[in-house]
């Protein structure tokens, strides 16, 4: 039986469901029922996202563990995805063993292969993003998406070599023209790829809520590398290798145009 | 996976007006997918009232009713010449493609084109006019045939309301086992069937 799998984005359990979680939710189980309906063997991925500094903060206001903040949350997920009756396959959420030994497995992989290493961050990050923005990519020191202040830190963080990609990334989407849909956000993204890519940061070393690095317990894993892991953690990469290879690569990733750059760029090149 | 503010909106509260089906319909028909939604309170019940109540809705508790009460509640066979055969064909040819190129608004659309032209061929008809008789069997067995179609066509869409018509006209098993393509072509409705009204599907709401 021919096979079709999906996946939605995995939700930050900072807020409970709304309405743009709904939305991309709704549409992947719709496509997906579609391809049921022309006799395909259908998969559905779905799951929270609950690591970071911001869960973090969350949880100490509130005066509970994070792991209990996310414990709280998550379930308002997955009844939400039962009450719009979305036919889930699997729910994974990044605070499970399985996702743990996958992702450690992928960074120390990408580690052995030289493209993340060491060095001192020195630039403002927006802990509502999550991301460190250049001045330039800010509004008078402001994020642009959440007005609010980005910090200005210092630290020694674990880089992934994404400007070693470039090339790479380029001739992928020059030879399958179709790997995004709708077809401008293709020219978006090979736009942003020409223009440079920077290194991204994968770890830090001052927050204890997430998963540790193999090689350096001192650090965790940032959580988009975390986060965008759960793609294939929850197909058995690290755990189940075999269940892997049956069941990677799905065929569509459903996002939001908020998050094509991760899923884009850094995804593809971390895979790579 | 979105760490960026949240929306306001809160979706559960949007299903008690006008159940899940009526959401899930909403989300998928009113934004093209990639492009951005734009989500207004108005927009939301004028598409339900437009689309479900007056159309697909409409169409399914119009069948039933003239069924009941001219053909002793059994769905008569539909005929191989009918007008609508060509445009039901054309209805599930595109609903494919749309489907195939993740466009769920486009899909709708597709479908929703052969319920309106089935309502159009209700309304030039007017069965409710007719005398029972071998003319409105083939009338009404026309138009079963374009529902059931339509409620195979739409079932990824609206899973729960598609299985209810699905057993109003009285077809046995799940809607979400059939499969396009063999089941989707005009002709398929045996005919014989026993056809009841039920709970109007989308009660029309007041904006």
């Amino acid at each position: 039986m021919k096979k079709f799998s999906a996946t939605t984005p995995i939700y930050y359990v900072n807020a409970k469901p709304h309405l743009g979680h709904a939305y991309t939710t709704i549409i992947s189980d719709a496509v997906c029922r579609w391809h049921k309906l022309c006799g395909e063997e259908v998969h559905l991925l779905t799951g929270t996202d609950e690591h970071g500094l911001k869960i973090q903060q969350f949880a100490d206001a509130e005066g509970v563990s994070p792991k209990q903040f996310c414990d709280k949350i998550a379930p308002l997920f997955a009844d939400a995805w039962q009450r719009l009756n979305i036919d889930v396959s699997d729910f994974i959420r990044t605070t499970e063993e399985r996702h743990k030994v996958g992702v450690q497995k992928l960074l120390q992989a990408c580690y052995d292969a030289g493209d993340i290493e060491v060095d001192t961050y020195r630039g403002h990050y927006c802990v509502a993003c999550e991301a460190y923005y250049t001045p330039e990519e800010l509004d008078n020191g402001k994020c642009k998406i959440h007005n609010t202040k980005a910090e200005y830190v210092e630290e020694e963080n674990y880089f992934f070599r994404l400007s070693r990609y470039e090339e790479k990334l380029l001739k992928w989407y020059a030879d399958h023209p179709d790997a995004i849909k709708p077809d401008h956000r293709v020219n978006e993204v090979t736009g942003f790829i020409k223009q440079g890519l920077r290194d991204f940061s994968v770890s830090r070393k001052t927050l204890t809520w997430g998963i540790e690095l193999p090689w350096d317990k001192s650090h965790v894993a940032y959580v988009w590398f975390d986060a965008l892991a759960n793609y294939i953690t929850a197909h058995g990469y690290g755990t189940d290798e075999k269940q892997f290879a049956a069941n990677w690569p799905v065929d569509y990733h459903f996002i939001g145009k908020d998050i094509i750059r991760f899923h884009s760029v850094y995804w593809p090149a971390m895979l790579m | 996976m979105s760490k960026t503010t949240g929306n306001v909106v809160n979706p559960l509260d949007l299903i008690d007006e006008i159940g899940v089906d009526g959401f899930r319909y909403y989300v998928l028909a009113d934004t093209n997918y990639g492009n951005d939604g734009d989500f207004s309170y108005e927009g939301l019940l004028s598409r339900y009232n437009s689309d479900l109540a007056n159309n697909f809705g409409n169409l399914a508790a119009r069948v039933a009713t003239v069924v009941e009460k001219k053909c002793g509640g059994i769905g008569p066979v539909p005929s191989a010449t009918s007008p609508l055969a060509a445009i039901a064909a054309q209805s599930v040819s595109e609903t494919i493609r749309e489907w195939q190129n993740v466009q769920p608004s486009r899909a709708l659309d597709a479908t929703w084109s052969l319920i309106r032209a089935t309502n159009a061929f209700l309304e030039t008809n007017e069965p409710w006019k007719m005398e029972p008789g071998k003319e409105l069997d083939i009338v009404m067995g026309d138009a079963l045939e374009a529902l059931r179609i339509v409620t195979i066509l739409a079932s990824p869409a609206m899973p729960k309301t598609c299985q209810d018509v699905w057993q109003r006209l009285g077809m046995v098993g799940e809607v979400a086992d059939q499969r396009v393509g063999a089941d989707t072509q005009w002709g398929r409705y045996p005919g014989g069937t026993s056809v009841t009204k039920g709970e109007p599907l989308f009660p029309r709401k007041k904006i």
